[in-house]
């Protein structure tokens, strides 16, 4: 098409790779950016041996990599990640759904938002894990307090970051929807709830991440299993690698939640990422 | 008959800083026939968007009233084009709306996709197109709306001089193919002296009227041939000093 515009000298040429480069940042230091973790472990390996560092309460990467093959092989530790799974599963569900339901009501209904808005702002600054002694009195040691625990929490964020996404929504989007004589119905479903999504996403990755620290601590006081267990019981029998594998069991599965909302969140909200 | 029809409206909003509210219209009152294709011409803030919003509908007048014979299509000044839609899903909104069958959606787009000049930018998302892109693409939105009646808020005020004598032509072309009744907002001079058949001017806030003046010349209209016209001048010099006028006077306001 415009062909005829001249090519960029070789002067102009070098100028703009040289720019492309700088923005990129030196190429050595982008390679080896993502093994600096590896590095770590190495030298906390060598500390470890040679004794510069309480080997009690860091013992060598080697050492836990090994427990973690043991508590692999005798199906322990998958026994105690699915118990944990399933927990956030269930809870994250459970808090997700009415989350966003209450969001996108309240968002788009002022009255309902004006006498029920202050009922949930006024409970969103209770520590949630705080009221999980009250939960287990009331629905016992079961599954049932864990999930609800685990929904609390992630009802709240998911609610109060759709609502805040709601009232983002560009108001002449509306009007264009009107104009164009969308009924009520589609003018929720085609402005408000797409204008929300990408605040719906942020509210589900904060909850996720957030589950993952009410499960572990639900799990080390009312539970005889999962991950949080896992690492309680090890502290009292003192044996450290098992804690730290249950430590980093834990954080590679809330990444990978995390992770999986991120895929969808791209997936459906394309608009939000450029 | 007429097809619009704005009588007697009135509408105030709060002023934030101090009591007084701001009149944004002040007794409007004019009709758009059938076929007419009417520009208001007004300095910024004087209440055109105002007045278009409340034909439109989307806002109510504090007195008086405003009436459409037919469907509005509208224009909005700011484009209002979705975000999560690309190009052509934008455009066929209306007809989306309707569920209107995909063969029918797929023809109209192609054809104001053409006409609007952004062929190959279809699977486009807004942030990728520039702003008089996005103009564009909510004339074409409009136009696909087919509504009886064009609302149109300063629609090429943010194109270039060239794109927008171009699609000044377009709007020409399918009006005198529709003949749709227009009411068309801008506050260029020469934009309103080569699409309307009447010109109502008004006044700096509180938006009045001062003016419905009749456009004498020929269609099929061009800038170069109505330049040639001796009427030209005189309307032209009659415009400037109306706005001049109405400047001074809100000025005025102001200054109170
Ligand atoms: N929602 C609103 N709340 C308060 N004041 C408003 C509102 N909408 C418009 N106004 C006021 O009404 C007056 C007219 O606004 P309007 O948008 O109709 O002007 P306009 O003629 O379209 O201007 P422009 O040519 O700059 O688009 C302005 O003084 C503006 O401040
Ligand atoms: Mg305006």
């Amino acid at each position: 098409m415009t062909s005829s515009i001249q090519e960029p000298s070789q002067e102009v040429r070098h100028a703009l790779k040289a720019s492309l480069k700088q923005r990129k940042g030196s190429r050595a230091i982008r390679i080896i950016g993502p093994f600096t973790p590896l590095a770590l472990l190495v030298i906390w390996e060598f500390a470890s041996r040679f004794g510069w560092v309480d080997a009690r309460f860091f013992p060598a990467p080697s050492s836990i990599f090994s427990t973690f093959v043991e508590l692999l092989q005798s199906g322990v530790l998958m026994d105690h990640t699915v118990i944990s799974l399933v927990r956030i599963l269930v809870g994250f569900t459970l808090g997700a759904i009415p989350g966003v339901l209450v969001g996108v009501l309240l968002g788009s209904l002022e009255w309902a938002r004006i006498l029920f808005e202050p009922i949930f702002a006024s409970m969103l600054p209770i520590p949630k894990i705080t009221i999980y002694p009250l939960l287990m009195l009331i629905f016992g040691l079961g599954e049932t307090s864990k999930w609800l625990i685990i929904a609390i929490g992630v009802f709240f964020t998911v609610m109060f970051n759709t609502l805040g996404g709601v009232l983002q929504t560009n108001l002449l989007l509306f009007d264009v929807a009107k104009a164009n004589g969308a009924n009520p119905w589609q003018q929720w479903a085609g402005v408000a709830l797409p204008s929300a999504l990408p605040s719906v996403f942020t509210g589900l990755k904060l909850a996720l991440g957030g589950s993952f620290v009410v499960l572990a601590a639900s799990e080390y006081v009312g539970s005889q299993s999962g991950l949080g267990y896992m690492i309680w019981s090890a502290w009292s029998t003192f044996s450290v690698s098992k804690m730290y594998v249950g430590i980093v069991v834990i954080s590679v599965l809330g990444y990978c939640a995390t992770s999986l909302v991120s895929l969808a969140q791209r997936l459906l909200v394309p608009w939000a990422r450029r | 008959m007429s097809h619009v029809s704005i009588s007697h409206l009135w509408k105030v909003y709060p002023s934030h800083h101090d009591g007084d509210a701001v009149i944004a219209l002040k007794d409007v009152s004019f009709d758009i026939d059938e076929h007419e294709f009417v520009c208001v011409l007004g300095p910024s803030g004087c209440g055109k968007s105002t007045l278009l919003r409340i034909v439109a509908g989307l806002e109510s007048a504090d007195y008086g009233h405003a009436s459409t014979h037919g469907r509005p299509s509208v224009v909005f000044q700011e484009h209002g084009i979705f975000p999560w839609k690309n190009v052509e899903d934008n455009i066929s909104y209306p007809l989306a709306l309707r569920h209107a069958p995909r063969s029918e959606r797929k023809a109209v787009v192609d054809r104001l996709v053409k006409m609007v000049g952004l062929s190959g930018f279809e699977r486009f998302h807004p942030d990728q197109l520039s702003g008089g892109m996005k103009q564009r693409v909510s004339v074409a939105r409009a136009l696909a709306d087919n509504g009886a009646i064009l609302l149109m808020d300063e629609p090429f005020g943010a194109l270039d001089e060239q794109t927008r004598v171009t699609l000044q032509q377009e709007l020409l072309t399918i009006w005198e193919e529709t003949r749709k009744s227009v009411l068309f907002i801008t506050h260029s001079v020469d934009e309103s002296l080569i699409l309307a058949d009447r010109i109502i001017v008004m006044s700096g806030r509180p938006g009045h009227i001062l003016k419905d003046i009749r456009v004498p010349f020929q269609r099929p209209r061009s800038l170069a041939a109505i330049r040639r016209d001796p009427e030209y001048a005189r309307i032209t010099d009659e415009l400037w000093t109306l706005l001049d006028q109405s400047q001074a006077e809100s000025e005025e306001e102001a200054a109170r």
